[in-house]
C-alpha cells in the first residue's frame, strides 16, 4: 500500500506535466512544440528501425570505442602516476589543470586535426573520459590500506604481484566511480562532437532536424538520447554493482556490526 | 628443552629508534633472546611498549636501527619464506575481494605449482582449521572467529618453520579466543612449529607459552625470561586452575607492573 | 615549523612547473621537427602561445569575455533563485520531496547538452539561449546541495529552538539556513563551473555570442593556434572564477566563525 502511494505522490507531477503539455500543444499550434502523439510517431519513424544502423549505431560505436580507450588507458596512467613518486611530483599539477579545461571545448583542435570523420570523435571521447578515470585510479591507490601490504609483503610477493593482487583491486570503488562520471563525459561528448561537425550520428541529426526547423524529430531525438543515456548509466549500476558487490556487502556488514 | 632443541631465532641486539635528534624516540634497546625449535614463545609487555615495532623488525617488515635476526644462523635481510605472519586486524589482513579459498592460495602465488594442487591445498589449510565448507565465503560473510581462522590457514599453507602472531585473538570475543588458542597448541604440535606469539592478555601468555619474554617500556628491553613448565598437555580446564598457573600468572603481572610503573616513573621525572 | 612547510611548498611548485615546461618543450618539439611536423591543424606551442598572449590586446575578444560571463551570472541567477527555492522546499517539507523528487531524479541526470537542440530551435542562437542552458546546467548542484544542507541540521539546535518557542519563521532563518551555508556555498561553487563552461558551450555549439562563438568561428577558419588560444583562456577564465569563489568561502566561512565566537 505503502509503495502505490509514493508512487501515486511521486507520479503526480509528472503525469500532470505530460498531460497539461498535450493539452497545451494540441491547443497552442505553436510549430516548435508539438502534440505528444506526433512525437512519438516521428520517434518510432526514426528510431525504430530506420535510422539505427546509419546513425544510432555508428554513434554507440564511436562512444565504445573512445570510452574504453580511456578507461584502459586511465587506469594504466593512474597505476604509473599512483606508484612512481617521481612522475607524481611532475605531472599531477598538469593534470589538474587539463582536467579544469572542459573536454567539450577541445572539440574544435581535434576535428581541425583529424576530421569531421568518426577519429576525431572517438579522440574527443577518449580524452575527455581519459581524466576523471586516471584521478579516480590515482585517488584510490592512494587509499590502500598499508595492512594489506603488510600482508603481500610478509609472502614475499614480488612487486608487480602486489600491485595487482592488492594495489589495485583495493581501488576498485574509486575506479568505478571514475568510470561513472567517465561515462557521463563520453556520452556528452559523442552528443556534443556530433553536433558540432559531423556527417551522421545522433546528435548530428537532431541538429540538422533543427536546422530545418523539423520539430517533431528534434523532440525525437531528445528523446532518443535521454533514453540512451538512462540505459547506459543504468547498465554500468548494474555491472558495477555485481563486480564491487564484496565492496557494498562488507560495508553493509560493518555497519550492522 | 633448551639443551635438547636446536637453536632456530637468535634475536641480537635489535634496537629501533624512530626519527633523529630531539625528536627521537628509542622504541626498542638492545633486544636478545633465543628461540629453540620447537618452543612457543609469548612475548608480553605493558601496553605501548613497542610490541608491534619488534615484531615487525622481527620479521623484516621494518628494518632495525641495530641488531639483527638470525634464523638457523643467517641474518634476516627481508621476508622470509620460512616465516609466516598473522595479524592482529583479521579484516584488514584478508583480501575482501577474494573468497576464504583464494586468500589461502595467496600465499602459493610463488609455488609454481598447478592450480589444482594449490587448491586441494588450501581446502586442506582450511580444513586443518575447522573451516570445511567455508572455502567458497568472502570475508563478509564470515565471523571474527573464522576470518582469524582463515589468516591462520594461510600462514600454514607454506609449512613454515616459524609462525609469528601479532597479539592475533586481541580482537575476538573471550570463548572464541579460547577456542584459538587451543587450535594454535595443536597445530604447533602437530606440526613440530617454532611460534613466537605476542600479546598483551597475560593469563593466554602464560597458557600458551613454553617461555614468556617479558618487556619493559620505553625504551622496550628484554626484562626477563620466564620459564613455564606447565606441561605439554594443557586444556583450558585445569591447567588455568593449577597452582603454577597462578604462581606465574603473578610473577609475570608483577614484573609487568613494575616495568608500568618504571615508564611512569622516568616520564614524570622528565626526558633525558 | 613553518620553514619546513615553505621548502616543501616550494618543492611542490618546482615539480609542477618542471613538468609543465617537460610537457611545453616537448610539445614544441613534436610539432617542429618531430613527427607532429607540419601536419596542418596541430599548432605549434610558440605559435599557439604567441595567439594566447596576443589576443589580450584584442578588444573583440574582452568584449566575448564579457558576453560569456554574462551568460554564465545571469543564468547562475536564476538557477540559484529556482535552486534554492526547490532545494529548500523539498528539503523541508516531507510531501513536496515525496511529489517532486521523483521529477528532480529524471531531469538531473539529463545533460544540458541533449536538449540545446530544442532550445536552439525555439530562442535562437541568442544570448538567451545561453543563459537558458547556464541556469539549467547551474541548477541542479545547488538545489542537491541546499537539500542536503537543510536535512543536515544538527536535531540539538532545532530542539533548542522549539524549546525557546521559536515562530517557524525565525527557526528557518536563525538556525537551519546558517547552518546549511557551507552547502550552499560548496552548490555554488559545482554551479559556477557548470555556467561558465555551458555558456561557452552554447556559444560553441549552438553559435550563442561570446567565447564560444569565437572558438567556433577560429575552427571554421582553420585557425588552429587561435582555437587554442582561445581554449586556454577559458581554462584561465574558470580557474581564476574558481579562485575567487575559494577566497570568498574562505572569507564567509571566517567571518560566520568570528560572528558566531562574537554571539
Amino acid at each position: 500500500m505503502n509503495a502505490l502511494r509514493k508512487v501515486a505522490v511521486g507520479g503526480f507531477i509528472p503525469v500532470l506535466v505530460i498531460a497539461g503539455y498535450w493539452v497545451w500543444a494540441t491547443m497552442s499550434r505553436n510549430p516548435y512544440f508539438p502534440n505528444p502523439m506526433r512525437i512519438m510517431e516521428r520517434f518510432q519513424k526514426l528510431w525504430l528501425f530506420a535510422k539505427l544502423p546509419t546513425d544510432v549505431v555508428p554513434s554507440l560505436t564511436n562512444f565504445a570505442l573512445g570510452y574504453v580507450i580511456a578507461v584502459f588507458s586511465g587506469v594504466i596512467a593512474g597505476v604509473v602516476l599512483g606508484r612512481i613518486k617521481l612522475l607524481r611530483q611532475l605531472f599531477a599539477p598538469l593534470l589538474d589543470f587539463a582536467r579544469s579545461i572542459p573536454a567539450i571545448m577541445l572539440i574544435p583542435p581535434f576535428v581541425l586535426l583529424l576530421g569531421i570523420g568518426d577519429q576525431s570523435k572517438v579522440a574527443i571521447i577518449a580524452l575527455g573520459a581519459f581524466f576523471p578515470v586516471v584521478l579516480a585510479t590515482m585517488d584510490g591507490l592512494r587509499r590502500t590500506d598499508p595492512a594489506l601490504i603488510d600482508v603481500t609483503r610478509s609472502m614475499q610477493l614480488s612487486r608487480w604481484q602486489e600491485l595487482l593482487v592488492a594495489w589495485v583491486p583495493s581501488a576498485g570503488p574509486q575506479i568505478a566511480g571514475g568510470m561513472q562520471t567517465g561515462l557521463q563525459f563520453a556520452f556528452i561528448l559523442m552528443v556534443a562532437s556530433e553536433m558540432l561537425a559531423a556527417t551522421h550520428g545522433l546528435g548530428y541529426l537532431t541538429m540538422q532536424a533543427q536546422f530545418t526547423f523539423d520539430s517533431a524529430s528534434v523532440w525525437a531525438g531528445i528523446l532518443m538520447l535521454a533514453i540512451l543515456g538512462f540505459g547506459l548509466n543504468t547498465l554500468f549500476v548494474l555491472a558495477r554493482n555485481r563486480v564491487l558487490r564484496w565492496h557494498i556487502q562488507s560495508r553493509a556488514t560493518a555497519r550492522a556490526r | 628443552m633448551n639443551l635438547t632443541h636446536p637453536l632456530r631465532l637468535r634475536i641480537d641486539g635489535l634496537s629501533k629508534t624512530y626519527g633523529t635528534g630531539s625528536t627521537a624516540n628509542e622504541v626498542l634497546r638492545d633486544i636478545n633472546f633465543d628461540v629453540h625449535t620447537g618452543e612457543f614463545v609469548c612475548l608480553v609487555g605493558p601496553s605501548g611498549a613497542g610490541k608491534t615495532t619488534l615484531l615487525r623488525c622481527l620479521t623484516s617488515l621494518m628494518a632495525p636501527s641495530a641488531g639483527q635476526v638470525l634464523l638457523d644462523g643467517k641474518a634476516l635481510t627481508g621476508p622470509s619464506p620460512k616465516i609466516s605472519i598473522v595479524f592482529q586486524e583479521y579484516t584488514r589482513s584478508l583480501m575482501p575481494w577474494m573468497t576464504a579459498e583464494k586468500n589461502v592460495a595467496l600465499a602459493l602465488s610463488n609455488s609454481k605449482l598447478p592450480r589444482a594442487t594449490v587448491k586441494k591445498m588450501s581446502r586442506d589449510a582450511l580444513a586443518s582449521v575447522g573451516l570445511s565448507g567455508s572455502e567458497s565465503q568472502y570475508p563478509w560473510q564470515l565471523s571474527g572467529g573464522m576470518q582469524q581462522r582463515v589468516a591462520i590457514a594461510r600462514a600454514l599453507i607454506t609449512e613454515p618453520e616459524v609462525l609469528v602472531m601479532d597479539e592475533p585473538f586481541a580482537s575476538i570475543d573471550a570463548q572464541t579466543r579460547l577456542e584459538l588458542e587451543d587450535l594454535t597448541r595443536r597445530l604447533q604440535t602437530e606440526r613440530k612449529m617454532t611460534v613466537m606469539l605476542v600479546t598483551h592478555d597475560i593469563d593466554e601468555a602464560v597458557y600458551l607459552a613454553d617461555r614468556i619474554v617479558v618487556l619493559s617500556k620505553n625504551p622496550a628491553t628484554v626484562q626477563e625470561i620466564v620459564e613455564v613448565n606447565l606441561g605439554v598437555e594443557r586444556d583450558q580446564f585445569t591447567t588455568r586452575e593449577s597452582h603454577q598457573f597462578g604462581e606465574l600468572r603473578s610473577h609475570v603481572l608483577g614484573l609487568i607492573r613494575e616495568a608500568q610503573n618504571r615508564a611512569k616513573t622516568e616520564a614524570a621525572s622528565g626526558p633525558q | 615549523m613553518t620553514s619546513r612547510r615553505i621548502t616543501s611548498g616550494a618543492q611542490n611548485a618546482a615539480f609542477g612547473i618542471s613538468g609543465a615546461l617537460i610537457w611545453l618543450v616537448s610539445w614544441q618539439w613534436f610539432t617542429t621537427a618531430g613527427p607532429f611536423a607540419g601536419i596542418v591543424g596541430f599548432p605549434t606551442m610558440t605559435g599557439s602561445v604567441a595567439q594566447t598572449l596576443g589576443l589580450i590586446w584584442e578588444s573583440s575578444f574582452w568584449a566575448a569575455v564579457g558576453e560569456t560571463l554574462k551568460m554564465a551570472f545571469a543564468g547562475l541567477g536564476i538557477a540559484v533563485v529556482i535552486g534554492m527555492g526547490i532545494g529548500l522546499l523539498t528539503g523541508l517539507s516531507r510531501r513536496s520531496h515525496e511529489a517532486l523528487d521523483p521529477t528532480i531524479q529524471f531531469l538531473r541526470p539529463l545533460p544540458p547538452v541533449v536538449i540545446l537542440p530544442l532550445v536552439l530551435l525555439v530562442l535562437g542562437p541568442t544570448t538567451e539561449l545561453g543563459v537558458f542552458l547556464a541556469a539549467f546546467g547551474a541548477v541542479w548542484p545547488i538545489l542537491v546541495q541546499v537539500q542536503a544542507g537543510v536535512r543536515d541540521v544538527d536535531p540539538i539546535a532545532l530542539d533548542t529552538a522549539q524549546s525557546m518557542s521559536l515562530s517557524w519563521f525565525k527557526t528557518q532563518t536563525a538556525v537551519v539556513i546558517p547552518s546549511a551555508i557551507p552547502f550552499i556555498i560548496t552548490g555554488v561553487k559545482i554551479a559556477v563551473s557548470a555556467a561558465l563552461l555551458l555558456a561557452i558551450a552554447a556559444g560553441l555549439l549552438a553559435g550563442a555570442p561570446g567565447l564560444g562563438k569565437l572558438i567556433l568561428i577560429a575552427q571554421e577558419a582553420n585557425q588552429s593556434d587561435l582555437a587554442f588560444g582561445l581554449i586556454l583562456w577559458s581554462g584561465v577564465l574558470g580557474a581564476s572564477l574558481a579562485l575567487i569563489l575559494a577566497w570568498a568561502e574562505r572569507t564567509l566561512v571566517r567571518g560566520r566563525r568570528a560572528l558566531e565566537e562574537y554571539l
